[in-house]
This record gives structure tokens, sequence and C-alpha cells, in this order.
């Protein structure tokens, strides 16, 4: 039982950073109508400008500095490069994700090396036990920042004029231009906080496997499958997405070869492999059950 | 005062001439209803007022100062705001939010201080907060102020429509086709309600109709189009027994050829 609930709570917060991940997704999702594939690889850019800026000045200086760089370059890549195909045909958005992708990889690859690189964590120290579950002290930071961080997006899109600006703009960009809102510059704010987002994301992943330009290929998988799962148009669905993905392949990864052994249907050499496929294929599941994910919105036209 | 002056307006699509050197002017705290048989160049003409089409040639100039002058979403600021032919209401945000993103101009909007909750930014918002609630009871929408937009009922969304384009306080409302789908009571009621804030709010109105009853009701200047020119103008009587007007709507009658 032990074992269970500290898988159960491991998985909730590295599900957590999948969550985060998701909200980027989800955000420019919402505003543009693209799937940025590139958010992963600009977040890993990101990460290694912190790296760099770390080893200057302290964690929380660096962290907030390189925050504000990837907000930057979220926005320029708006006004330069997106704003090219936000009326083309889904397709170029697409390719223009890819290519965003492929350009951050090598960006990085072509700065910092392939080798790993030691990314700072700002607490050390053993685990700290709570009720009995022991939890990393980086895990318990990351899930802090990650819940903040959602909490602090919620409130700003709920409770702000440029919140509500922005989901006018992502629900009807015209009607909203119309209603006086400039929407070519809200879609630059979009652009800029999801990138943003993304970079803590990277931050708070980084000291956990190391620092490689590829470090963020699974984490983007599972954030957009997280996306998926809770439903495109919703943040806190992305969250709660974020958090069953991270608990379901923790899972798995503990009792699949019980499972296995029990059903007598051989052994399984590397249950870690397992993980990814069911988390995978919970996605196929509840997309088939409910497509508009767990809390998306039906859409419903008139015809 | 004249408030609004459009002179010669011209606009071509491809072949397509729908606007040929239009003109008409409209006078502060008026109704004035524009006009015309399907294709008359009626919506375009409130597009080229909206901003979202750009003339060919011709001046617009709004309470003095020059209105092609702006983009799209500076014209709310300039005092403009308009509702649609199809309702677009944004239909997942609840109808407060629909309310309070009509009032966005007014608001201080920078994003950085809108994020560190500058107090100049909150009592801003504060302010809209106030006057969507106003408007909110205004139109008998505080029941449903908290539902999504999109799932009430059409003339409940028209009246959420006319209460968004108010929030900017603009001095002229367009509203294009108000009593399409809506029933004859429905249509009576709506024509009293446009009378109520044109008195009440002090705006002048400006709109584009294919419902004569309503029309010829409500307006005190009416400006009919055919075929992208304007072809009568004037007080509703005198449009109704223009000769011009009649043929446009009704074809030449055999007696009345021309020689």
């Amino acid at each position: 039982m032990d074992t269970f609930i500290e898988q159960v709570v491991s998985g909730v917060m590295t599900g957590s950073v999948y969550g985060i991940v998701a909200l980027a997704l989800v955000m420019i999702f919402q505003s543009t109508r693209m799937f940025n594939f590139g958010q992963g690889e600009i977040a890993t850019f990101t990460t290694f400008i912190a790296w760099s800026l770390m080893l200057h000045m302290p964690y929380a200086l660096g962290f907030v500095l390189a925050v504000v760089i990837a907000f930057g370059i979220g926005a320029v890549l708006e006004r330069g490069v997106i704003r090219l195909v936000e009326d083309k045909p889904a397709m170029s958005g697409v390719m223009v994700g890819l290519g965003l992708f492929i350009a951050f990889n090598s960006i990085s690859a072509s700065i910092y090396g392939p080798e790993p690189h030691h990314f700072e964590q700002p607490f050390t120290g053993g685990p700290i036990d709570i009720g009995g579950v022991t939890i990393g002290r980086h895990s318990a930071y990351l899930f802090g920042v990650a819940m903040l961080l959602s909490a602090l997006f919620y409130a700003f899109f709920r409770y702000t004029s440029v919140g509500l600006a922005l989901r006018a703009t992502a629900a009807d960009r015209t009607g909203a231009e119309l209603m006086g809102v400039p929407t070519g510059y809200m879609l630059m704010l979009g652009w800029g906080l999801a990138t943003a987002v993304g970079a803590v994301a990277g931050m708070l992943v980084a000291p956990m496997i190391v620092l490689t330009p590829n470090m963020m290929f699974f984490v983007l998988l599972f954030g957009f499958a997280a996306a998926v799962l809770g439903g495109l148009d919703s943040a806190p669905g992305a969250v709660v997405g974020g958090v069953i993905v991270g608990v379901t392949q923790n899972l798995v990864g503990v009792y699949v070869d019980d499972l296995v052994s029990a059903l007598h249907v051989g052994s399984i050499r590397d249950p870690n492999q397992y993980r990814d496929i069911v988390a995978m294929g919970l996605i196929i599941v509840v997309l088939a059950l409910r497509p508009r994910g767990l809390f998306g919105r039906a859409i419903v036209e008139r015809v | 005062m004249t408030l609004l002056s459009v002179t010669d307006i011209w606009k071509q699509f491809g072949g397509i001439r729908a606007l040929q050197g239009v003109g008409f002017e409209v006078e502060e705290g008026q109704i004035c209803a524009l006009i015309g048989p399907n294709g008359a160049g009626k919506t375009t003409m409130f597009n080229c007022l909206s901003r979202i089409y750009d003339p060919d040639r011709g001046a617009i100039r709004f309470a003095g100062s020059d209105l092609l002058a702006r983009a799209p979403h500076a014209v709310v600021s300039a005092g403009i705001a308009r509702t649609f032919q199809n309702v677009s209401l944004f239909s997942t945000m609840t109808v407060m939010e629909n309310v309070l993103v009509g009032g966005h101009s007014t608001i201080q909007h920078n994003a950085v201080l809108t994020m560190l909750r500058w107090p100049s930014v909150t009592r801003s918002e504060r302010a809209a907060r106030e006057r969507a609630a106003t408007l909110i009871d205004y139109f008998d929408l505080r029941d449903v102020a908290d539902r999504p937009a999109g799932a009430l009922p059409f003339p409940t969304r028209k009246r959420v429509e006319l209460a968004r384009g108010l929030m900017s306080s603009p001095r002229l409302l367009l509203l294009d086709e108000p009593a399409g789908g809506l029933n004859h009571e429905e249509v009576r009621e709506l024509g009293e309600l446009i009378r109520s804030v044109r008195t009440d709010l002090g705006v002048t109105i400006l709109l584009v109709e294919h419902h004569m009853q309503l029309v010829m009701t409500i307006s005190d200047k009416v400006c009919v189009m055919d075929f992208g020119r304007k072809i009568a103008e004037g007080c509703p009587d005198e449009v109704k027994s223009n000769a011009e007007v009649i043929r446009a709507y009704l074809g030449d009658t055999p007696g009345e050829q021309p020689a």
C-alpha cells in the first residue's frame, strides 16, 4: 500500500510538469488554432539560457530572467513567423510547428553540444517526509511551482480584463477586433506567455533528467497527451490531464510486472517500457469515449 | 449636429460594384435606417463603417475626425459600436464576460500592469464591472448573467449583444438587421427597446433592416439603397411614397413603363 501511495504521489508531481506543458500548448491552440510542436525545444533552449545565466548569478535571478527572455522569444516568433501562416490552412501551422521543433533543437545543439549539462536544483538535501510518504525536495518544489502557476493563470484568464480579451480573441478573432480588442497584440501576448510557461517547465524538468538538447522530447509528448486528455480548450483540464498521465505512467511502471506474471503470459524485461504505451493508450480510450476530452466543451455548430 | 457623414463611397469586389458613390449623414440623436433590397450594398456600407473593408474611394467622417484613418479595433474607441446580422457572441463565455469584452477599449490594458494588479488597472476594471452590471440590469439580463451566452434563446442573445455594444459608451450604435430571426411580438419589443436606448443612453443609432414595420415605426430618417446607390432619403412617410423606392421593391408596374 505504501508503494502505491508513494507512486501516486510521485506521479502527481511528475504529472504537474506535463500539466504546465499542456497549459502552454492549450494557450497557443486556443489563440492561434495550431499545435506548437516546437514548444518543448524552445523550452529546452531557454533552459540552456538559464543554465548560462546561472553560472553568473543566483538561481532565482537566472530563473526570472530566463522567463522574461522566453516571453520575448515567444512574442517575436508570433510577430515574425506565426503571423505569416495564421490564416493559411491548418497544415501550414503543423509544418511551422515542426520547423520550430527542428530549428530550436539545432540551435541548442549547435551552441551547447550534445553532452549532458548539470542544471542546478534550488533545494538540495534529503527527501522530506509528509505523513509517512517520502517526497524528494525537488519534486515538492516542482509541484508547488506548477500548482502556483496554474492557479495564477486561472485567475488571470478568469478575473482580469486582459485575460478576458485573450479569451475573446481565442473564441472569435474578428468579433473581438470589432469589440475594440487589439487582437494582433493579444496573439503576441498569448505566445509570449505560453513560451514563458514552457521555459518554467524546462527549468523544473532539467534537474530530474539531465539537460541535453533532446531533454523535452518525451515531456512534450506527454504534455501533448495531457492537453488532449483534458480537452484542448480547457486550461484546468490540461493540468488535471497532466496529473492523470503522470500517475498512470507510475502505476503501470510498478504494477505491470505483477499483472503479467499473474496472467501467466510470460515475463517482462523492462516494465518501464510499458508506462508510456499505457499512458498513450489511455488517451485513445478517452478520445474514443469522449472526443472533446475530459473537460472540453462540446462544439455545437448551427448548420 | 452632424455626427456621421459619409461622402461618395465606392467599393468594388472583382466585377461587382457593391457601392457606387454612396453618401448620407446622420444627425446626433437620430435613429436612421439604411434599407434596400438584397444586394443593395447595405452590409458592405456597414463593414466600411466598421473598417472591415477599405472603401476604394470616398470619405467617412465621424464627430469631425477621419474614421478611415483608424484601425478596426480603434473604431470602438472613436465612439462607434456595432451588433451583427448573425448574433456573434462569444458563446462559451458568460453573459457578464461578453458584456465586459465590449468595454475593453475603456479599460487600461497594459498587460504587465494588469498582471501586477496595478491600482489604476483594478480601478478601471471595477468601473467596467459596475457599468456592465448596470447594462445587464437595463436589458433585464440579471438572471442569466453567469450563464454561457451560447445557451440562451435567440431574442435574449440579441439583448446581450446590445448590452455588449453599449459597454463602450458609444455615441453611435450600428445595428445590423436587429429584427432578423425574431417573431412579430419580439420585433415590436425590440423597436421599443431601441427607442428607449436612444432616449435613456443618448446614443445615435444607424440600422440596416429588412423589417419595414420596424423601420417605419422607429426611424427619424430612412436612406434607401439599390444596386450600390442611394435612391432616396427622408422621413419614413416621404420614403414610402417615393416612386423610385416603390420601383426598387416591387419592380416596374406595366402602367408606369418609362417612356
